[in-house]
């Protein structure tokens, strides 16, 4: 995988967590053991339905578990990362970090300025 | 803001969540000023208004919270690691209660329990340096006013302008981070 410039890398990049708001869901929920989906409807600025859509597709990627609970009257949904979750964005930062290192150094070949 | 930095904030912001809650201790500043600053003669059950205001700030702190928690959500926070943070605080208390009475049993030629403050301050603020740079001036300000009885001046005096400083340093921090974290945290959209 490092053989290909970065650009061609950056196009076989895991979409699932690479998508901004997916991202910072993922980025949040490694840094804490769970949260509250009014959390992360506030540390994104989605609407409860995007929100609820992108969280399903973490959960069926098993990146995510999805909680809901009542406390008194009022529903609570906290949302926890998997180990698995945990891993992967890990992997994605440490990715993105060398691609950013490539894409400094980078410079196309003769072939492909003709 | 760039994304890597957005999410360099978010990362810090969950990761410290009650921590990073600004206004919480903005009471705690304001109890701190009041100890500082000329008090009305005025007494309820043998306690003076300095000591309820102590005792409001440390509701404050929790009330406070419950304003987050129902506002922005609730953030269960990954274990400390090292030490337990209830072990931490017993042992900087009891440094500095030893710090307090080195101050005034010994009387050193500088503020030993304002330097300690400072250094704790310093040393909690520092794995967040990039994200609350504050801290860490506010840190260096206070040790520079416990030195202050070296030049002369008198403790009492060092002691009233280390609460001012102190207070108002802690009202000014409180409210930058309250504005950063609603930045952060900002108003969702509706369906």
């Amino acid at each position: 995988m490092t053989s290909q410039p970065p650009f061609e890398q950056l196009a076989g990049l895991d979409r699932l967590v690479h998508e901004p708001a997916r991202m910072s869901i993922m980025t949040a929920l490694a840094a804490c053991r769970s949260a509250e989906f009014l959390f992360l409807q506030r540390l994104t600025g989605l609407s409860k339905g995007n929100l609820s859509s992108h969280l399903s597709k973490l959960e069926e990627g098993e990146l995510v578990s999805i909680e809901k609970t009542f406390e008194g009257k009022i529903p609570r949904t906290t949302v926890t990362i998997t180990a698995a979750g945990r891993k992967q964005i890990e992997q994605h930062w440490k990715s993105l970090d060398r691609l950013r290192k490539q894409a400094t150094g980078w410079k196309p070949e003769k072939e492909n300025d003709k | 803001m760039t994304d890597a930095r957005r999410l360099e904030l978010v990362h810090d912001l969950t990761a410290n969540y009650s921590d990073r809650q600004g206004l919480r201790i903005v009471p705690i500043g304001l109890a701190v000023l009041a100890q500082a600053l000329p008090q009305p003669a005025w007494e309820l059950g043998g306690l003076e208004l300095k000591h309820y205001l102590l005792i409001a700030a440390v509701f404050g702190y929790s009330i406070i919270g419950s304003f987050y928690a129902r506002r922005f959500g609730k953030v269960e926070e990954l274990p400390y690691p090292g030490a337990s943070v209830g072990l931490q605080m017993i042992l900087v208390l009891v440094i500095l209660a030893l710090a307090i009475t080195a101050d005034v049993v010994a009387e050193p030629p500088v503020f030993v329990s304002g330097l300690l403050i400072a250094f704790w301050i310093a040393v909690i603020a520092w794995p967040a340096r990039s994200v609350r740079a504050q801290y860490l001036g506010i840190a260096i300000l206070l040790m520079l006013v416990s030195l202050l009885p070296v030049t002369g001046i008198s403790r009492e005096r060092v002691g009233l302008i280390y609460g001012l400083v102190f207070g108002s340093a802690l009202v000014i921090s409180g409210i930058v981070d309250h504005i950063l974290f609603t930045r952060l945290l900002r108003e969702p959209a509706h369906d």
